[in-house]
């Protein structure tokens, strides 16, 4: 006689372990690299065991670093004429992709208001786009060339279409979130800047709201500025950055072009220099008072010996 | 600015004679070339020195006259930048030079190796006097890049020199993690980059995180099987955290710290691995912890904005005002929308209670604890003092189950019995730091049942 069952059958399941998977990135919270010995190159020195911040900085380690420009050459390669205090720019970021180191100069540049130029010996050289308090160069009538009695220079302004007054920074980036975790503004109406109270030097306005509507008024436009900054990371520095963008980019700056002949003067400048411009085609109360940047410079060459064709910015009153 | 040599200087304003010199370096020798040699009231050929040491020139390749005509043997020489938009890098522009090619010198050119070596362009005055001596270090240089390419006819070479500039940037960061290299790297590694790493990824307040306000460096997987992450291909400064982040989580998980605190699990760091800084855990199971803010507050009679200590705002808070009865209670919502792990995770018994508070009345003192469904309470007892405290609170308590732990309401008190000040406690939040497991035996197949033959 067969025994009778349930007609089922259970199978324990095997004792194996189900390997969970879940598929993500690991993080840290960390500080970043430190200075190399070429940080007692710098002025001040620094030690080798503070952290790399400050922009100019972090452009030194690049070059120091990354591209193997030994210390004993720094001082002769990086020439820091930034005008930045180095404790309140304080940068931030992680090198994730392979980029030229070019670019990443180029972003730094752009989020420190620095130009990073090159001088014709080779050194490089950062200057920061801010007022200094003597410049060293006054060119005067005496430097531009003549064509007959008149004088090879004009006058212009910068580009209507350069023009934007309403800002909007993007920054704190977070790298698991893909976005950007904070968002500084001002516009003609509306703020939250750490404060909106700004130097009235150059009758633009006593708060960066009236500065963004004085620019609207005057040039009958609404023109968005908005900007994602990979390197900045906290408050002070965003509320630094859109402010002096405010000031650089709500007004049209005039534009000095001259022919200059080879003076000690002309071939003393540099891109990237400033200087006064004491000449009767400016205005009183620019001619020899506002600061202008140098922004091209081309040497004659072949066909004009002795020649440098050179353009200036001016630099805004308050920045 | 740039400053002129002291000779140059002399020479610009006494309009002695201007000469160029363009210095190239070869594969074998390096070679001076001038403009003139003879210049002002000098009687015999101009001596070159470079640190004082005389050079060797040759002064019959720079072009200075053609077809009559007084020319320079240097092309136009341009630097600008763009500010238009605020800061920016400058650009130089490439630079043409003409050579006389006379008996034939293209053909020795040929012999230089030139190619992707460095040329100076310098500009300079002939001192005065019968034999006058032009010191390199005395011009200006004007120029730096390196020698490109030339073409040539029977009358003249046009050497082509570049801009130096792009050639001194490389892409970085420059170490790729490759199967060679890293043979236990992870696919999706293969290709990726060990990352540089600049700055402060540390929240200026260091209780940021219990408001879930991270800032987070990321890092890469170098070694699947034991588990390594490189944060930086270098050394770094400062180590506190690893989180672990993945997209059904929400928001990052806590891994370790390299301190000892507010982690289950100590990771190490390791910078003897040819100086990166790598996040190393423990081979096997990963525990993670994430710190919850509780999701619902109710209020005592002398509780003011009580919500506020929910709200995840590190500048709001609760206040207590009690003669030590009152508390502020909490307890994690229930709702499906706001579970605290995804499914396939399984939170783990170990937690803890984590706060920040001010206390202040000086020397008050105060408590926390939770109440089962069954209303018995659990107290326990949080250290003594003032101003800002973040603290966590590890419960002796064995909860088995996420269902289980939800069912116990959090509470916060006034624990010293007194006349109430206008604020005596200062809640900024509440929460629950929990862990959980993120990989390894997490679920067990079920029994297989099958139907028998007849």
């Amino acid at each position: 006689m067969s025994r009778r069952t349930s007609g089922y059958r259970r199978t324990p399941a095997p004792d194996i372990k189900v390997d969970v998977d879940l598929p993500g990135k690991m993080y840290g919270i960390w500080k970043g690299r430190k200075y190399g010995g070429w940080g007692s190159l710098l002025t001040p020195a620094v030690a080798t065991t503070e952290l790399i911040e400050a922009p100019q900085h972090i452009i030194d380690s690049i070059f120091q670093d990354e591209l193997s420009v030994t210390a004993v050459n720094l001082a002769d390669l990086i020439v820091l004429e930034t005008d930045r205090p180095t404790a309140s720019w304080k940068f931030a970021r992680s090198l994730t992709k392979a980029e030229s180191s070019l670019e990443y100069l180029r972003s730094i540049c752009e989020e420190a208001v620095l130009i990073s130029a090159r001088r014709g010996n080779g050194q490089e050289r950062m200057v920061a786009l801010c007022n200094v308090a003597a410049p060293s160069i006054t060119l005067t009538s005496s430097d531009v060339a003549l064509d007959g009695v008149t004088p090879l220079c004009e006058k212009t302004e910068t580009p209507l279409e350069n023009i934007r007054n309403e800002f909007y920074l993007n920054y704190k980036y977070s790298y698991y979130k893909d976005a950007y975790d904070k968002q500084i503004y001002c516009t003609a109406s509306a703020d939250n800047l750490t404060d909106n109270t700004r130097d009235n030097t150059d009758g633009y306005g006593a708060t960066y709201q009236a500065l963004c509507s004085g620019s609207q008024t005057r040039y009958n436009q609404t023109i968005k500025w908005e900007f994602d900054a990979d390197w900045i990371r906290t408050d002070a520095v965003a509320n630094l950055f859109i402010k002096i963008m405010m000031n650089w980019l709500c007004y049209r700056k005039p534009i000095f072009k001259a022919t200059l002949l080879y003076t000690a003067n002309s071939l003393s400048l540099e891109l990237g220099d400033r200087i006064l411009i004491n000449h009767s085609l400016l205005p009183t109360g620019i001619s020899n008072t506002r600061q202008f940047i140098v922004t091209n410079l081309t040497d004659g060459g072949m066909t004009r010996i002795g020649q440098i064709d050179a353009e200036f910015t001016m630099i805004p009153e308050t920045i | 600015m740039r400053t002129l040599p002291a000779n140059f200087s002399t020479g610009l304003a006494n309009h002695y004679m201007m000469v160029w010199l363009v210095k190239l370096t070869g594969s074998a020798a390096t070679y001076y070339w001038l403009s003139n040699k003879r210049g002002n009231t000098a009687t015999s050929d101009v001596v070159l020195t470079e640190s004082s040491v005389e050079k060797s020139y040759d002064s019959s390749l720079l072009a200075r006259l053609i077809d009559g005509g007084q020319v320079s043997p240097i092309g136009e020489i341009n630097s600008s930048i763009d500010i238009s938009m605020g800061g920016n890098v400058a650009s130089s522009s490439d630079v043409d030079l003409i050579l006389l090619n006379q008996d034939r010198f293209d053909e020795t050119l040929a012999t230089y190796n030139l190619e992707n070596r460095a040329v100076s362009i310098y500009v300079g005055f002939i001192p005065n006097g019968a034999s006058p001596t032009l010191e390199v270090t005395n011009m200006l240089c004007i120029w730096t890049g390196v020698f490109d390419s030339h073409e040539e006819n029977f009358g003249q070479i046009v050497c082509h020199l570049v801009d130096s500039r792009d050639a001194r940037h490389k892409a970085i960061p420059q170490t790729v993690i490759n199967s060679e290299d890293y043979p236990r790297a992870p696919a999706e590694s293969l290709g990726q980059v060990l990352p540089i790493l600049y700055g402060d990824f540390t929240e200026s307040s260091a209780q940021a995180i219990y408001f879930e306000v991270f800032n987070l460096a990321p890092a890469i997987c170098t070694d699947k099987i034991y588990n390594k992450y490189c944060i930086a291909g270098h050394i770094t400064h400062t180590a506190n955290y690893a989180l672990y982040y993945a997209d059904s989580l929400k928001c990052p998980a806590f891994i370790g710290s390299f301190d000892g605190v507010d982690a289950f699990t100590d990771p190490t760091l390791d910078t003897d691995d040819s100086g990166l800084s790598t996040v190393l855990l423990a081979a096997g199971q990963l525990i993670g912890s994430v710190f919850q803010m509780l999701s619902f507050a109710g209020s005592g009679n002398n509780i003011t904005d009580f919500y506020k200590a929910i709200d995840g705002d590190a500048t709001t808070y609760a206040t207590i005002n009690n003669s030590g009865s009152e508390q502020l209670e909490c307890c994690l919502s229930s709702t499906p929308e706001e579970t605290l792990f995804p499914v396939g995770i399984s939170p783990l018994v170990p937690f803890r209670m984590f706060f920040i508070v001010d206390e202040v009345v000086s020397g008050d003192s105060f408590d926390c604890g939770m109440v089962d469904k069954d209303s018995v309470e659990t107290n326990y007892d949080v250290p003594a003092g003032s101003g800002l405290l973040g603290v966590t609170i590890t419960p002796p308590v064995s909860i088995s189950a996420m269902d289980e732990l939800e069912q116990y309401r959090y509470y916060f008190r006034d624990d010293l019995t007194h006349a109430p000040a206008a604020e005596d406690v200062k809640v900024y939040t509440i929460g629950l730091q929990l862990s959980f497991v993120l990989g390894g035996n997490l679920a067990k197949p079920k029994d297989r049942i099958t139907r028998m033959k007849r």
